[in-house]
C-alpha cells in the first residue's frame, strides 16, 4: 500500500493553465451538450405541435442519440487526460474552473475532476449511451412523441452529469433538483395514465424530503465554512483542521437525509418500485447510474463530514452517536428489506427494483462504515449490471407485449437465448455468483463492514451475508420463471422473439463489459487474497483506495469470500431445488408463511404509514387552517366590516338622530315659534311700525353702547 | 445624419436620464385620458393599442435606463444615493416644505423594470375584455402611473399619494370586470388596505416630526439618525414608528393574519388584474417596507437595537407562519386562483424573513424574491385566466378539469414550468431568493437557539409548496380529459404568449440571477453593510 500521504492541491482553472483551462472547458461540454440538445429536441417538439415542423422520429432519436454519444467521448477524454496529466501516484489534485453565479456571495457555477467525478462520469457516459441506442428501437413502436422522450432523457444524462462534476454544494443541490424534475417527467411520460401520473408526483414528493435535508445541510455548512460551501475550500478548511466532523454532525446527517430520499434508503424507498411507470429505459438509466446513485455519489463526495482520514485510515469522530453508525444501520437494514421485498414480488420490472434498493443499501452501509472506495467500487460494478438487467427486462416485456408478471412468462430461453444469455450474466454478478463482478464488490462491502469500528459491526455483517443469500434466491427465481420451465404465457396471442439487432447490440456489449468486469476484479482479488498489497489499476479496489484516499483492510478476504460463496451456491441452490425440483415444498412453504409474505408485500407497512400521515395529518391540517382562516381569521375581517362597524353606524344614526338633530330640530321648531310670534306684530297699522322701527334703533344703539362699554367691538 | 450630429444626439438622450424618468412616470396618466376618448368615440378596439402601445414606450424607455447604468460594473450614484434624481420644492409654507423628489437606485430600480414588464404582459393579456374596454384601459394606465410614482418617489408626501391612487384604478377593475363576488371582494380590498394605509400614515406622520418637519426622505433619513444621535429622539420612538409602517405594510405585503383580502381580491379580479395585484400590489408593501421601514430607520440603529432585535424576532415568526400556514391552505382549494393566491403569500414570506434575518444575503433575497415573484406569479394566475376562458363552463374547479395536456400542451408546457418555478426548482428565479432566504435565516445571529424552529419551519414549507403545485398538475394538467375540456384547442397567442414571456424572464433570472441580483447586491451593502 501506498506510503505517501495525500495532500490537497487545487488547480483552478483560468488561471493560465492551458492543459487545467482545456480539461474545464471539456468537461463543461460534457455537461452541456445534452441539455443544450433537450433544449433543441423540446423546441422540435413545440414546433410539431404548432404543425410548423415535420419530426421524423429517428432524427429526433439520432439527435439525442449523438448529443450523449459526444458527451461520453468527452467524458471519457477527460478520464484519460486527468489521469494522464494530473495524477502523480497517489497526488489526485482537485481541478477547478468557477463563474459567477450568485452575486455578492461564493454561491458559483463550477466544475470539480477528481477521481470520484472522472471515474464516475466516464461510467454514466458509456452506460447512458448504450441506454440511449436501446431507447431509439425501444420507443420507436408506437410512440408518437418519441422527441419529448428523447428530450428528457437527455436532460436527465446531462443533469446527472452536472451533478457529478458539481463544484459545490449548491451546484450539486441544483443538479440534484434537476434530476428530480427529469425523472418526474419520464416517470410520468404517459402522462394520460393515472398511475404514471401518480407515480411521477410520489416520486418528487419523497425526493423532495430529501431535498429539505440537502437545503438545510447546506445551509449549516454555510455557516461554518465561512460562506463559501465549494468542495475544494471544505477540504481545505478540514486538511487545515479547522473543519471536521465532530463539528459536522448536524450537516452530515441533513446530507443523509437527502441520500435517503433520493437513493431511496428505508424509509423513503416506496417511490423506487413506482417509478417504474415510465419506459423501462428510464428505468435502466434511473437505476442504473443517475438518479438513484447521486445520494450514494453525495455522500462519498462528503465522506469528510463522516470519518476523520489521515494516512489512507478512517476514525469515527468522537461524538455521542456518529452519523456514521446512523448510515450504516440504515443501509444493512435497507439491504435486508429491499431483497425481501424482491423475493416476493412477481412484476419482473419490480423485482429489479427492489434488487436495487437493496444494492444500495450496501453501498451506504459501506460508506457509513467507512470504506468509500469499497462503496465505489460496488457503486460501478452495481451501475453496469443493473443497467443491462433492466435492459433484458425491457426486450423481454417488449416481446411479450407489454407482460411484466413472471409468473405469466417462462421458457422463454428457447425463443430469445441470446437475451436469456446476458442477462444470465447479469444475474450471475447480481447475485454474486463466485468470480463475478458483483461478487468481489460485495464482498468488500461485508469485508469492510465487518471490519468498521461501527457498534455491532459483526452482526451487521452475518445481515449482510443473509441479504447475498436471499439475492442469490431471488436472482436465480427470477431466471427460472422468466427464462425455463414451462411456457405460461398466452400463447395464442403472443409469439415470443428475439429483439432486434440494435436492441441486443447495447445488451450484448453491457454484457461483455459484465464479464470484462468480473475477469478483471477477480485478477485484483486474486491479488488481495494472495496478500499482495498492490495499488495499481489491476486491482481496482485498490486503485480506488488510493484515489479516494481511503483503504480498508483486506485481512480475512479469503474467509469472507469463502463464507459468501458458500451462501451464494446455497441460495442459488435452494432456489433452483424449490423451483425445478419440488414445486410442491414451496407452495406448502407459501401458505406457511403466508403472513410474512403479505407484510412483505405490504412494504412493511412503511408506505401505507407514510400515507396515513399524508391523509391523516397533513391534509387535515390543511382543512382545519383553511377553516381557521376562513371562519376565524377572515370572519374576525368580516366581523369587524359589517357588524361592529355597522354597529358603529347603527349608534352613530341613533346619536345622530336623537341628540344632534334633535338639537337642530328643536332650535328649528323654537325658531319657528318665534317666528309664529313674531308675524303677529305684522299687522299693517303704519304706527305700529313706527314704534317697532324706534323701538329696535333703540335697542342697537343701547347694544352698541354696552358692547363698546365692555370693548368687545370698537 | 453626419456622426457628430448622431454623437450629439445619442449623447443627449443619454444625458436625459432624469426627464425620461420623469416621461416613464407620467406618460402613462397622460394617455389616459386619449385612450379613453379614442375608444369611446372613434373606435373601442383603438384604445387597447393605446394602452400596449403606452406601455411599450415606458417599457423601452426602462429598459434603456437599466442598460444605461444599472449593467455592468459597479452603479455610480449620486451623493445622496440615487440616480436620475429631480428635485424641486413643489409646495412650501413657513415651516412645512413639500418637495417633488423623484429617483432610482438599486432598490427602486428592478421593481421598476418588473412593473413595466408586467403590465405589458397583462395588457396584451388583457385582450378578452369587451366589456367597456376603453375605461378599462385608462383605468390601465392610471394604475401604471401610481405604481410607478410608488417606486420612485422620494418623498413621503408623494409617496403617499402615488400609494393611495393605486387603490382606485384598482377598485374599479375588480368591481367592474371581476367575478360572481366583485363587489364584496373591491369594496374588501379597497377598505382593508386602505385602513392599513392610514396606520401607515401616522407613522409617517410621527416620522416628519421626528426628522424635523420635512417629507423629503433623503433629508428626513439624516434628520432622524442625527437627532437620535443628539439623543432628541429616544429609541421607543422610533420603535413605535417603525410598528406603524410595519402594519401598514404587511397588510399589502400580505402576511398573516391580515391576509384575507388578498385571496378574495385575486380570485374575483379579472386574471389580467390578479397578475398585476401579485405581480406588483404586493411588492408595494416589500418595496415600502424595505424603503420607509428599513432603509431609512436604518441609520439611527434602531434594528441592531434591543427594540429592533425584538422587531426581528417577531417579523421571523410572522414569516415563518406567513409561509407554512398559507401553504397547507393552499393544499386544500380547489379554485385554482385561490391555491395561487395562497401561494403567493407563502412566498412572500421569505421577503420578510430575508429582512428579519437583516444580513446581506437576507436583503438580496427579500429584493429577489420581490422580482421573482413578480415574475412567477403573474404567470401562474394569467394560465388560470387561460383556463377558465377555454373551458366549456368556464371554471377554474380543479377537481372538474384534467387532461389539459392533451388539447393545450403549449399551456401546459408553460404550467409546469411555472408551477415548478413557484415550487422553487432551481434554474427558476424563485429558487435563487428561497435559497438566499433560508441560507440568511440560518446564519443570521438572532435565530439561534430558541429560535432555531424559525428557519426550519420555514424550510419545511417548501415541501408543502411542492406537494400543492404537484398535485395541481396531476389533477389540471394530466390524466384523461374530463367533459370541461371538450374540444378546446390551444390557447390564442395573445393568452399564451405573456405567460411565456415571464416563464423565460423566470427561467434567465434563475440562471443568471446576477442579471438584477448584482444591482441589488451592491446597494443592499452600501445601504446597509458598509463594511
Amino acid at each position: 500500500m501506498a506510503e505517501e500521504t495525500k495532500k490537497l492541491e487545487v488547480l483552478e482553472a483560468f488561471l493560465g493553465n492551458l492543459n487545467v483551462d482545456t480539461l474545464i472547458v471539456t468537461t463543461a461540454w460534457v455537461v452541456l451538450t445534452p441539455m443544450l440538445m433537450a433544449v433543441v429536441l423540446i423546441t422540435m417538439r413545440y414546433l410539431e405541435t404548432k404543425g410548423y415542423m415535420k419530426v421524423n422520429p429517428e432524427r429526433s432519436a439520432g439527435l439525442g442519440i449523438a448529443s450523449i454519444a459526444i458527451s461520453a467521448a468527452l467524458s471519457l477524454t477527460v478520464l484519460f487526460r486527468y489521469f494522464n496529466e494530473f495524477v502523480h501516484g497517489v497526488q489526485t489534485p482537485l481541478v477547478v474552473g468557477s463563474q459567477e453565479f450568485i452575486a455578492g456571495t461564493k454561491f458559483e457555477w463550477g466544475l470539480l475532476i477528481d477521481p470520484l467525478s472522472a471515474i464516475m462520469g466516464a461510467a454514466l457516459g458509456i452506460i447512458a449511451l448504450m441506454i440511449h441506442i436501446y431507447a431509439y428501437d425501444y420507443m420507436r413502436h408506437g410512440e408518437e412523441e418519441i422527441t419529448r422522450f428523447f428530450a428528457f432523457l437527455n436532460f436527465f444524462t446531462g443533469s446527472m452529469f452536472g451533478f457529478i462534476y458539481a463544484a459545490n454544494l449548491y451546484q450539486s443541490l441544483i443538479f440534484w433538483e434537476f434530476l428530480g424534475v427529469s425523472s418526474y417527467f419520464l416517470i410520468g411520460y404517459y402522462w394520460y395514465k393515472p398511475s404514471a401520473s401518480a407515480a411521477a408526483m410520489k416520486a418528487f414528493l419523497y425526493n423532495k424530503v430529501g431535498d429539505v435535508g440537502f437545503l438545510i445541510g447546506i445551509f449549516l455548512t454555510y455557516g461554518k465554512s465561512g460562506g463559501d460551501v465549494s468542495y475544494a475550500h471544505l477540504l481545505e478548511l478540514v486538511e487545515k483542521h479547522e473543519l471536521s466532523p465532530g463539528t459536522l454532525v448536524i450537516p452530515a446527517l441533513m446530507i443523509f437525509i437527502a441520500a435517503v430520499g433520493k437513493s431511496s434508503q428505508f424509509p423513503l424507498f416506496g417511490w423506487l418500485p413506482e417509478a417504474m411507470e415510465g419506459p423501462t429505459p428510464v428505468s435502466a438509466l434511473l437505476h442504473s447510474s443517475t438518479m438513484v446513485k447521486a445520494g450514494l455519489l453525495l455522500l462519498l463526495r462528503n465522506f469528510f463530514m463522516l470519518y476523520e482520514v489521515e494516512d489512507f485510515h478512517t476514525t469515527l469522530p468522537d461524538v455521542a452517536i456518529a452519523p456514521a453508525t446512523i448510515i450504516t444501520y440504515v443501509g444493512v437494514l435497507t439491504a435486508l428489506l429491499g431483497a425481501l421485498m424482491a423475493l416476493t414480488s412477481t412484476d419482473i420490472k419490480r423485482i429489479l427494483a427492489f434488487s436495487t434498493v437493496s444494492q444500495l443499501g450496501y453501498i451506504a452501509s459501506a460508506i457509513g462504515a467507512g470504506g468509500s472506495s469499497p462503496a465505489f467500487f460496488h457503486l460501478l460494478s452495481h451501475a453496469t449490471f443493473k443497467s443491462l438487467l433492466f435492459l433484458c427486462a425491457g426486450a423481454v416485456i417488449h416481446n411479450l407485449h407489454h407482460v411484466q408478471d413472471i409468473r405469466e412468462m417462462g421458457g422463454l430461453y428457447r425463443h430469445m437465448p441470446k437475451t436469456a444469455i446476458t442477462m444470465g450474466i447479469g444475474l450471475f454478478a447480481l447475485a454474486g455468483f463466485p468470480f463475478s463482478s458483483g461478487f468481489v464488490s460485495k464482498d468488500a462491502v461485508i469485508l469492510t463492514i465487518e471490519h468498521s469500528k461501527i457498534p455491532g459491526a459483526e452482526f451487521l455483517a452475518w445481515l449482510g451475508i443473509l441479504t447475498a443469500f436471499i439475492t442469490a434466491f431471488y436472482s436465480t427465481r427470477m431466471f427460472y420463471m422468466v427464462f425455463l420451465g414451462e411456457e405460461r404465457y398466452d400463447k395464442e396471442k403472443i409469439i415470443p422473439h428475439e429483439s432486434s439487432n440494435i436492441m441486443l447490440f447495447p445488451l450484448i456489449f453491457l454484457a461483455s463489459l459484465v464479464v470484462i468486469e468480473s475477469i478483471w476484479f477477480s485478477i485484483g482479488f486474486f491479488f488481495v487474497l494472495t496478500g499482495q498489497e498492490r495499488t495499481d489499476i489491476l486491482n481496482f479496489e485498490g486503485f480506488l483506495g488510493d484515489m479516494l484516499g481511503v483503504h480498508v483492510s483486506t485481512e480475512g478476504a479469503a474467509i469472507g469470500a469463502g463464507i459468501s460463496a458458500i451462501v451464494v451456491l446455497l441460495g442459488f441452490g435452494s432456489a433452483m431445488y424449490l423451483y425445478h425440483y419440488n414445486p410442491e415444498m414451496r407452495e406448502n412453504l407459501r401458505s406457511t408463511f403466508k403472513r410474512v409474505e403479505d407484510f412483505i408485500n405490504d412494504r412493511f407497512f412503511v408506505d401505507i404509514a407514510i400515507f396515513a400521515f399524508v391523509n391523516r395529518v397533513a391534509l387535515p391540517i390543511g382543512d382545519a387552517f383553511k377553516a381557521f382562516d376562513e371562519e376565524i381569521v377572515d370572519g374576525a375581517v368580516n366581523f369587524m366590516g359589517k357588524r361592529v362597524s355597522l354597529t358603529i353606524a347603527d349608534y352613530s344614526d341613533k346619536f345622530d338622530h336623537n341628540v344632534i338633530d334633535g338639537i337642530v330640530n328643536g332650535s328649528a321648531s323654537m325658531v319657528k315659534y318665534t317666528v309664529q310670534k313674531l308675524r303677529q306684530l305684522q299687522d299693517g297699522i303704519v304706527g305700529n311700525y313706527a314704534k317697532y322701527m324706534i323701538l329696535s334703533v333703540a335697542i342697537l344703539l343701547l347694544l352698541f353702547n354696552f358692547l363698546r362699554l365692555t370693548n368687545l367691538a370698537v | 445624419m453626419s456622426y457628430s450630429l448622431k454623437y450629439h444626439v445619442c449623447y443627449g438622450i443619454c444625458k436625459m436620464t432624469a426627464e425620461i424618468l420623469n416621461f416613464v412616470l407620467w406618460f402613462p396618466i397622460v394617455m389616459a385620458i386619449p385612450t379613453y376618448l379614442v375608444g369611446k368615440l372613434i373606435k373601442t378596439e383603438y384604445s387597447k393599442w393605446f394602452a400596449v402601445g403606452t406601455v411599450s414606450i415606458t417599457t423601452i424607455l426602462t429598459f434603456f435606463l437599466w442598460i444605461q447604468d444599472f449593467i455592468g460594473t459597479s452603479v455610480s450614484y449620486s451623493s445622496n444615493g440615487f440616480l436620475y434624481e429631480t428635485r424641486f420644492d413643489w409646495f412650501s409654507s413657513g415651516s412645512l416644505t413639500i418637495t417633488y423628489h423623484i429617483g432610482v437606485d438599486g432598490l427602486s430600480m428592478p421593481l421598476l423594470l418588473l412593473s413595466q414588464v408586467v403590465f405589458l404582459v397583462s395588457a396584451f393579456s388583457s385582450f378578452f375584455i369587451h366589456d367597456q374596454e376603453e375605461l378599462y384601459y385608462g383605468l390601465y394606465l392610471f394604475l401604471l402611473t401610481g405604481l410607478v410614482g410608488t417606486f420612485v418617489a422620494l418623498d413621503l408626501f408623494l409617496f403617499y399619494i402615488f400609494w393611495e391612487i393605486v387603490l382606485v384604478p384598482m377598485f374599479f377593475i375588480i368591481a367592474i370586470w371581476g367575478g360572481s363576488n366583485k363587489y364584496y371582494a373591491s369594496m374588501k380590498f379597497f377598505i382593508y388596505t386602505h385602513l392599513a394605509s392610514l396606520v401607515m400614515l401616522i407613522g409617517l406622520i410621527l416620522m416628519f416630526q421626528a426628522g424635523n418637519n420635512t417629507f423629503n426622505m433623503v433629508d428626513l433619513k439624516a434628520n432622524i439618525a442625527q437627532n437620535v444621535a443628539q439623543l432628541k429622539i429616544s429609541m421607543s420612538t422610533i420603535n413605535i414608528i417603525f410598528w406603524l409602517v410595519f402594519i401598514g405594510f404587511i397588510v399589502k405585503f400580505p402576511q398573516v393574519p391580515f391576509h384575507t383580502w388578498l385571496p378574495d381580491a385575486h380570485v374575483q379580479a379579472p386574471s389580467p388584474g390578479s397578475s398585476i395585484l401579485a405581480g406588483l400590489l404586493l411588492k408595494m408593501g416589500g418595496y415600502g417596507l424595505i424603503r420607509i421601514g428599513f432603509w431609512m430607520l436604518h441609520d439611527t440603529g434602531y434594528f441592531t437595537s434591543d427594540f429592533g432585535i425584538n422587531a426581528r424576532i417577531l417579523m421571523g415568526i410572522v414569516a415563518a407562519i406567513s409561509m407554512i400556514y398559507p401553504a397547507f391552505i393552499a393544499l386544500r382549494q380547489i379554485d385554482m386562483k385561490k391555491m395561487i393566491a395562497y401561494s403567493s403569500i407563502s412566498h412572500m414570506g421569505i421577503v420578510l424573513l430575508g429582512l428579519a434575518a437583516f444580513n446581506p444575503a437576507g436583503l438580496n433575497a427579500a429584493m429577489f424574491m420581490m422580482v421573482a415573484h413578480g415574475v412567477i406569479s403573474p404567470g401562474l394566475f394569467l394560465l388560470a385566466g387561460i383556463v377558465e376562458h377555454n373551458t366549456k363552463s368556464h371554471t377554474r374547479d380543479m377537481d372538474r378539469v384534467s387532461g389539459l395536456t392533451e388539447k393545450m400542451p403549449f399551456t401546459s408546457a408553460l404550467f409546469v414550468a411555472l408551477g415548478f418555478a413557484s415550487a422553487g426548482l432551481p434554474g427558476f428565479a424563485g429558487f435563487v431568493a428561497e435559497f438566499l432566504g433560508f441560507t440568511s435565516a440560518f446564519n443570521s445571529p438572532i435565530f439561534q437557539d430558541e429560535y432555531i424552529w424559525i428557519p426550519i419551519v420555514a424550510v419545511l414549507s417548501v415541501i408543502v409548496t411542492a406537494g400543492y403545485y404537484l398535485w395541481a398538475m396531476r389533477r389540471v394538467l394530466f390524466n384523461k380529459p374530463s367533459d370541461e375540456i371538450g374540444n378546446t384547442s390551444e390557447a390564442k397567442w395573445w393568452e399564451s404568449g405573456p405567460v411565456f414571456v415571464l416563464a423565460i424572464s423566470a427561467l434567465v433570472l434563475g440562471l443568471m440571477p446576477a442579471l438584477i441580483q448584482r444591482v441589488m447586491d451592491e446597494w443592499a451593502k452600501l445601504a446597509f453593510f458598509p463594511n
